[in-house]
């Protein structure tokens, strides 16, 4: 590309290798889940807010479909998942908001380690409180909904969404913190790059909810655990990019 | 010639968005190329003036 | 100043009556010269600038993914300015797609539109791109919105590679497929032989070279934009 007139050319971070990652790869994932959970436990303020935040989607929601048990039953996936997705942007924005405000980030950032294992320690983290939010959840649409949403394999469909949507909302969330208005760009530019994996796990948690046979849902847990692969994959390559300074 | 047939009036609609769109980037870029141009004289304009004043 | 070369230039204009001539010859191949399809009626023939600017999408943002690689290798901003002009043209397309594609579904479908899964794609799709020139721009240092911008465009392909799969392996869309296998039960599925498949084609051709066009002609606009831009900010610094 020589179409530019005056070509400008961006400083590249400079690289300096560390000859070899003085702690271990995973030892590091470890440590940044270990500490994101203590620093949860010790202030509480991103599941908090989190599973209030649950608690009245839900109440609004089964107010509005109270009496009819039919609406209940079909759209009980639709709750589930509109609610675990809401929660789980409330929750991504301030995980990486949190760090970046109190410069801890920075600090981060210049630890000698890969920038991937950081990645994939914040990714663990932010997927263990939304799975809490998950389990939680289903426990309330059981009672307050009167259906069993208690299955083995429906835990198995939300497991493997929640994991394609903390990859793709940590790696997204890293660059709408440094966005103006950080708040509203985070789901919009989460929404529809994550729909891939949500139409897939949506389809096949209600296909198993209604108890239909193994090749009606089968196809669809497959392409899920796909995207959640290429979405893995294609985070490790590119967060490197985004929080390099 | 113009002898079409079944569902006419959805073709020549489809056909009237397609020209509608492509028409538009075109104009939209057309316009944005006016007004950097003039923006640009308008630069050269006031270059010139600075030169000459500092000639004086 | 900007200078191009004047043979890229000369190239450029080329290419552009070039794309002019094709869209006009292909505009009488798809309303004269090809018969109408027997059961659709005209209506069908919408399908050849459907799939023509769908093609115009797919390659300016497979191209987005080229530039963001690019970028973020070589980091020469040129790259970045490619990227953008690649998506803004994507997004036109894409949107001529989606109104074709319900002018038609009207009279076939009986329904301007339906929350069908290669609909529903499609629509995501769109709004991925619209959501790249939203993160644009709501980041104010240029460098890190070149980066961003540079992975964004990768992840958001993720949605195109979407709306073209979801109809080959999903069962119960109605949308027909052309090309290819389907396991689908269509609506309005016609078989690409004799003239429509050479119209088809042509306008596949026509489509693409008219993406060339347009991406370049946004190159270059972009390039005066940063240009102007930059020479601005010297005048009043100097004022």
């Amino acid at each position: 590309m020589s179409e530019t007139a005056h070509s400008k050319t961006d400083a590249k971070p400079k690289r300096t290798r560390v000859a070899r990652p003085v702690t271990p790869y995973w030892r590091v994932v470890r440590a940044v889940v270990w500490k994101d959970l203590r620093a949860e436990v010790r202030s509480r303020e991103m599941i908090n807010s989190m599973i209030l935040f649950t608690l009245m989607t839900v109440m609004v929601f089964s107010i509005a479909l109270e009496l009819d048990r039919e609406a209940r039953e079909s759209t009980v996936t639709g709750v589930l998942w509109v609610t675990i997705v809401f929660a789980g942007i409330l929750g991504l924005g301030r995980s990486l908001a949190a760090e970046k405000d109190r410069g801890s980030l920075d600090a981060l950032l210049l630890a000698p380690i890969d920038r991937s294992a950081l990645f994939f320690g914040k990714m663990i983290g932010n997927l263990l409180f939304v799975l809490v939010i998950a389990l939680i959840l289903m426990l309330l649409l059981t009672i307050l909904f009167n259906i069993s949403l208690m299955k083995p394999l429906l835990l198995a469909v939300v497991v493997l969404g929640c994991v394609g949507f903390t990859t793709v909302g940590t790696l997204l969330s890293s660059m709408s913190v440094y966005a103006r208005a950080r708040e509203a760009m985070l789901p919009i530019i989460l929404m529809p790059a994550v729909l891939p994996v949500l139409i897939f796990a949506v389809r096949s948690s209600a296909a198993i909810l209604e108890a239909k046979p193994r090749a009606d849902w089968f196809p669809d847990v497959q392409l899920l655990a796909v995207a959640d692969v290429l979405f893995i994959a294609a985070a490790y390559a590119l967060f490197d990019f985004v929080v390099e300074e | 010639m113009f002898d079409f047939g079944d569902n006419a009036d959805y073709m020549a609609m489809g056909y009237a968005v397609t020209g509608l769109f492509l028409g538009g980037m075109v104009l939209w870029m057309y316009l944005r190329y006016r007004v950097l141009g003039r923006e640009q004289d308008l630069i050269d304009q006031i270059e010139a003036e600075e030169r000459d004043g500092k000639n004086k | 100043m900007t200078d191009y070369s004047p043979q890229r230039t000369k190239i450029l204009q080329g290419v552009t009556i070039a794309a002019v001539v094709l869209f006009i010859i292909a505009i009488y191949l798809d309303l004269f010269w090809v018969g109408p399809e027997k059961t659709q009626g005209e209506a069908q023939r919408i399908f050849y600038v459907h799939l023509g600017s769908f093609l115009g999408s797919f390659i300016s943002f497979g191209a987005t993914v080229w530039a963001g690689f690019a970028y973020l290798r070589t980091r020469n901003v040129s790259w970045d300015i490619f990227g953008l002009a690649n998506v803004e043209i994507g997004l036109g397309f894409a949107a001529i797609t989606i109104v074709t594609g319900m002018t038609w579904a009207r009279p076939i479908w009986n329904t301007w539109w339906t929350w069908e899964p290669r609909l529903t794609s499609v629509a995501i799709m769109w709004l991925a791109y619209a959501a790249y020139i939203m993160l644009r721009s709501g980041i104010e240092d240029p460098e890190r919105r070149r980066r961003f911008a540079a992975v964004y465009g990768i992840v958001a392909f993720a949605s195109v590679l979407f709306t073209i799969i979801i109809i080959r392996v999903r069962p119960d869309t109605i949308h027909p497929v052309v090309a290819g296998p389907t396991q689908a039960d269509p609506e309005g599925g016609f078989s690409v032989t004799g003239r429509i498949r050479d119209t088809l084609f042509f306008n596949l051709f026509t489509f693409a070279v008219i993406t060339v066009v347009l991406v370049w002609h946004r190159i270059r606009l972009e390039n005066l934009s940063q240009q102007v831009q930059w020479r601005k900010i010297q005048v009043l610094s100097e004022l």
